[in-house]
């Protein structure tokens, strides 16, 4: 099958000087896929997300949708619609001065072009059904919780009924019963449109409910790539470890050393921080990224998949009903 | 929250005060302005009594040199000055707001280098010597319209220099809106460049220059009343704030009314509208 | 001192003409955490102004109830009394905070400026950098010189946490703190304000949806719904045995890394806040409800030391 959106060794460099905030990746996405993006804040998912949305152009490499770079995508063509983002800002991302319906409904109108009348009456629907009361969707977004903003941006996005969504912490500001709502009408799009989804997220949980891939940036690049179920069972790259581990409620996480992924000049970003650091580890670009088992880590000290699986202390929530 | 932003919401509080003490000052000098000189019996050239009456009921800002109404001839004068702001303000706002948003949302460096480079170039221009070169060029006595004698230089003069100011200001919001997500979201959603300015960058751009403007006004009003004053504005006989004290300024000691009233209602228009543009520029962004 | 550091009593606000929060208790004790739970739009956020004195920026007052704070009422502060408290006494993180800082300001600049006024006493260079590093951001003399939006939506969520430091607050208030924080960063900076409370004796204000920070982090937890605190008590008692239907639907629509299948989530949706409503506002949405749950107002009812609940079947409820 081919992608439906592949990133080709991007980089994204902001101004001159210092670490490209994305840093020759590679990504591929088949149609009606699920990849979850995890990873460091100002890791460089944000950033990744954006270039693939085709809203921030990359400094080299490409970016291809439906096999076309998006360079050569006019801003009228239909794919344009069939690629959407999620933003991870969920007041930043509206404009403040139109109300939620109205939001919605100028991008239906745009791409549909059915009268006034007719595309407000979808958007109060699509609106609805993410849960939002008529009276939030007549406010500006100043008006209205984090978390039904966030729903307004979720709802737009699914207005111009995309192939590709790429959700950049969609539930972030919502509570969990929400957040169960919106993620079950996500897995259901996926089962029924065959809508691909590139989530990115720092809750694992939900990665882990929405997607079978998962990829783990650290510092511009994905050091480790796994099915999502193993990945959080046998982590093999030392990040991923320390990142599973840090889970509120997941023991095991080894003690977190000098923070800093910025000044690294070793070739392993993650060098600082590692406790499984050797000399060889200058190697890690050369170094051949699969390991047994189907796995995929940039590094050359994984921990194998057969070892000792994270352990998770049961102590949480023993009271459910 | 910034201590800016902080404070910024602290005076926020006073905001429905100012906004509304100067929207009602401005709107009963516009009044009278419309209102005064259709009521008076005698125009504002007419002579009407002996030269140098004080204030009294019937002429309550007294007689001007020649005899004629102060009280009428200010009104009269009102409305000459502020139908100057309102056209040099109203166009150069539009003016303004267009080229500084086409300069901070162009794809094209070379287009926003050369018009920043324009703008430049006037705001460093002095005012006044264009006002004379102006004066020399359009002539001292041509009139253009419903704009007498000495009218037309100023305003063409305070054109050309001040949308400068506004499309300076109208970039620099364009440029700090296009960076945020709202107007990626509009490039995503494949609105064309067009309607992201208009629906999506306009209405923020807007709100600064338009605020700005209400402070202008002020400054225009000023500007022509001090140009007039100093002799190279509006010529006399037509009756305007700046002209009537210049009239009246050799005889301040002794008939301080004929400059002391203009100079009255100028100070209190200009504090109306600066309470109102105070009011709209603490408007959070 | 006794009694508590802030103490909200019953608080109700109106915001245009509509009634978003109507009986809001909760209560942190010097050096205590508290943390607020509940769904979207249920009031958090509002209260969280109320206690800050900023709603009169869009346009809400405090209609009935009280809200101390130290034994200073606050609903009667004036702007000076507010300016007095603002950043000194109660710093707060907005629920906002990835869009609020200045868009044309360097970073550097605000929080200087910040410092200088909260802090006069401080080198505001060097102060601006330690707090930059305190909240675990990389290279802080580099940060200084960006502009917000060159930077990730964690950073500038920590480069807020660290205006709200700056003038070592003796409550912080954080709205959604953690949200946009990977876990290893998320856990740092809730370690760092678990210092920050032992150190200075810092109270701590938790907004959240993510329980298990809650029982991580906080020592007691309030439970809001539909502008109403529906339970408060110890947070380990509440994630674990927790008494109102709404919370223990709460607990049980949590996702757990273990588990597959669809979610579970609550059926039906909260009024939205101002709809009036008679006797429980959950009842439409509660399996337990009967024609006791209806008419009246409910009150907070004991259950056991220091946990209150606001549920008429209460007893059945649990048993
Ligand atoms: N417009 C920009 N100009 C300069 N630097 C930028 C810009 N946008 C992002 N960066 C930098 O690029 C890096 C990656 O940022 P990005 O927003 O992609 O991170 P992220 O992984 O999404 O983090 P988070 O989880 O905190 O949202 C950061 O160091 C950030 O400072
Ligand atoms: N400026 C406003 N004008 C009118 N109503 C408002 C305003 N701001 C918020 N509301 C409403 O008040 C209610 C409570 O909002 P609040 O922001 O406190 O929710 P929240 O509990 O913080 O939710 P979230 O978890 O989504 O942030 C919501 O129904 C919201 O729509
Ligand atoms: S390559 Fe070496 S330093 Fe890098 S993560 Fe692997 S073991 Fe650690
Ligand atoms: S009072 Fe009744 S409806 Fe309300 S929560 Fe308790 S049992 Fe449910
Ligand atoms: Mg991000
Ligand atoms: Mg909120």
């Amino acid at each position: 099958m081919t992608a439906i959106l592949e990133a080709r060794a991007v980089t994204k460099r902001f101004g001159v000087d210092g670490p490209p905030a994305v840093d020759g990746l590679d990504l591929a996405v088949a149609p009606g896929a699920g990849v979850g993006i995890v990873g460091e804040s100002g890791s460089g998912k944000s950033t990744l997300a954006r270039m693939l949305a085709g809203v921030l152009p990359p400094t080299s490499g490409e970016i291809a949708v439906g096999g076309r770079p998006w360079t050569a995508v006019d801003r009228r063509d239909q794919l344009r619609r069939r690629v959407q983002m999620i933003f991870q800002d969920p007041y930043g991302a509206l404009n403040p001065w139109l109300s939620a319906r109205d939001a919605v409904a100028e991008v239906i109108r745009f791409w549909d072009r059915p009268t006034r009348a007719e595309a407000r009456e979808r958007a109060s629907q699509l609106l609805a059904d993410m849960g939002l009361t008529a009276d939030a969707m007549g406010r500006r977004p100043r008006g209205l919780s984090g978390g039904q903003c966030q729903r307004v941006g979720i709802a737009r996005a699914l207005a111009c009924a995309p192939d590709v969504l790429i959700a950049d912490e969609p539930t972030s500001a919502l509570d969990v019963s929400v957040q169960a709502q919106i993620l079950n009408l996500l897995v259901a799009l996926r089962e029924e449109r065959g809508l691909a989804i590139v989530l990115i997220s720092h809750d694992l949980a939900v990665v882990r409910h929405l997607t079978e891939d998962a990829a783990v940036m650290y510092a511009g690049r994905i050091v480790e790539r796994a099915p999502t179920h193993e990945m959080f069972r046998s982590p093999a790259h030392p990040y991923t470890r320390l990142l599973v581990g840090s889970i509120p409620g997941m023991s095991g996480g080894e003690a977190r050393t000098a923070h800093d992924p910025g000044v690294a000049d070793h070739p392993c970003r993650f060098a600082p921080r590692c406790p499984r650091r050797a000399d060889d580890c200058i190697a890690v670009r050369s170094h051949d990224p699969h390991l047994p088992g189907g796995r995929w880590a940039e590094c050359v000290h994984p921990h194998l998949p057969a070892a000792a699986p994270v352990q998770r202390t049961q102590t949480q929530h023993g009271g459910r009903t | 929250m910034t201590v800016a932003l902080r404070t910024r919401l602290d005076r926020g509080r006073r905001r429905g005060a100012s906004l509304w003490w100067g929207t009602g000052v401005l709107s009963a000098v516009v009044l009278l302005c419309v209102l005064a000189p259709l009521l008076s019996p005698h125009g504002p050239n007419e002579i009407v009594a002996v030269p140098f009456s004080a204030p009294s009921a019937e002429y309550p800002f007294g007689t001007d040199a020649l005899g004629r109404d102060v009280f009428v001839r200010v009104w009269v004068g009102g409305r000459l000055d502020l139908v100057i702001a309102a056209i040099v303000v109203g166009v150069s706002l539009a003016v303004g707001t267009v080229v500084g948003i086409v300069s901070g949302a162009t794809p094209r460096r070379w287009l926003d280098a050369l018009l920043m480079r324009f703008v430049d170039a006037l705001v460093a221009f002095p005012f006044v010597i264009l006002v004379l070169a102006l004066i020399v060029v359009v002539g001292r006595t041509r009139s253009f319209w419903f704009l007498p004698p000495g009218a037309p230089a100023i305003v063409i003069a305070s054109l050309l220099v001040n949308w400068s100011i506004y499309a300076r200001l109208a970039r620099a919001e364009t440029m700090s809106l296009r960076g945020s997500d709202h107007v990626a979201a509009g490039r995503m959603l494949g609105y064309p460049q067009s309607r992201i300015v208009g629906r999506h960058l306009l209405p923020g751009v807007v709100r600064i220059t338009a605020s700005y403007a209400v402070a202008d006004v002020v400054i225009v009003v000023i500007a022509t009343a001090s140009l007039a004053f100093l002799g190279t504005g509006v010529q006399a006989p037509t009756a305007e704030w700046g002209s009537i004290m210049y009239e009246g300024r050799a005889v301040l000691g002794t008939s301080w009314w004929i400059t002391t009233f203009p100079g009255l209602v100028l100070a209190v228009t200009g504090l109306a509208v600066t309470l109102i543009a105070d009011a709209l520029l603490k408007v959070e962004r | 001192m006794t009694g508590p550091l802030l103490d909200v009593r019953h608080l109700s606000v109106e915001v245009a003409g509509r009634r978003v929060l109507h009986d809001v208790s909760i209560a942190v004790d010097v050096g205590g955490s508290l943390g607020i739970v509940g769904e979207t739009g249920s009031g958090k956020s509002m209260t969280c102004r109320a206690a800050l004195g900023l709603l009169g920026r869009i346009g809400g007052a405090v209609v009935a109830g009280t809200a101390t704070f130290a034994g200073r009422e606050l609903t009667a502060l004036s702007r000076d009394g507010w300016r007095a408290i603002r950043g000194r006494q109660i710093g707060f993180v907005p629920q906002t905070s990835m869009s609020s800082l200045d868009p044309v300001m360097r970073i550097g600049r605000q929080i200087e400026e910040t410092v200088r006024v909260l802090d006069p006493g401080a080198d505001a260079r060097a102060r601006s950098l330690e707090l930059l590093e305190a909240v675990e951001l990389p290279r802080a003399d580099r940060i200084v010189r960006r502009h917000p939006h060159e930077l990730s939506g964690g950073m500038r969520q920590r480069v807020m946490i660290a205006l709200a430091l700056a003038g070592r607050p003796r409550l912080l208030i954080a709205d959604e703190v953690t949200t946009a924080l990977d876990v290893t960063v998320q856990r740092t900076i809730l370690e760092l304000l678990g210092n920050l409370r032992r150190q200075l004796d810092m109270a701590l204000v938790l907004v959240t949806h993510d329980l298990a920070v809650v029982e991580s982090s906080c020592e007691t937890m309030a439970v809001l719904y539909a502008g109403a605190t529906v339970e408060a008590g110890p947070a380990g008692t509440l994630c674990t045995a927790p008494s109102h239907p709404y919370t223990r639907a709460l607990i049980a629509a949590q996702p757990l890394l273990t588990d597959g299948g669809p979610l579970a989530s609550i059926p039906g949706a909260p009024p939205e806040a101002g709809t009036p409503h008679d006797g429980c506002a959950f009842a439409p949405r509660c399996s337990h409800a009967d024609g006791l749950c209806l008419g009246g107002t409910l009150a907070l009812e004991p259950v056991s030391a220091g946990h209150v609940v606001a549920c008429r079947r209460v007893r059945e409820v649990v048993r």
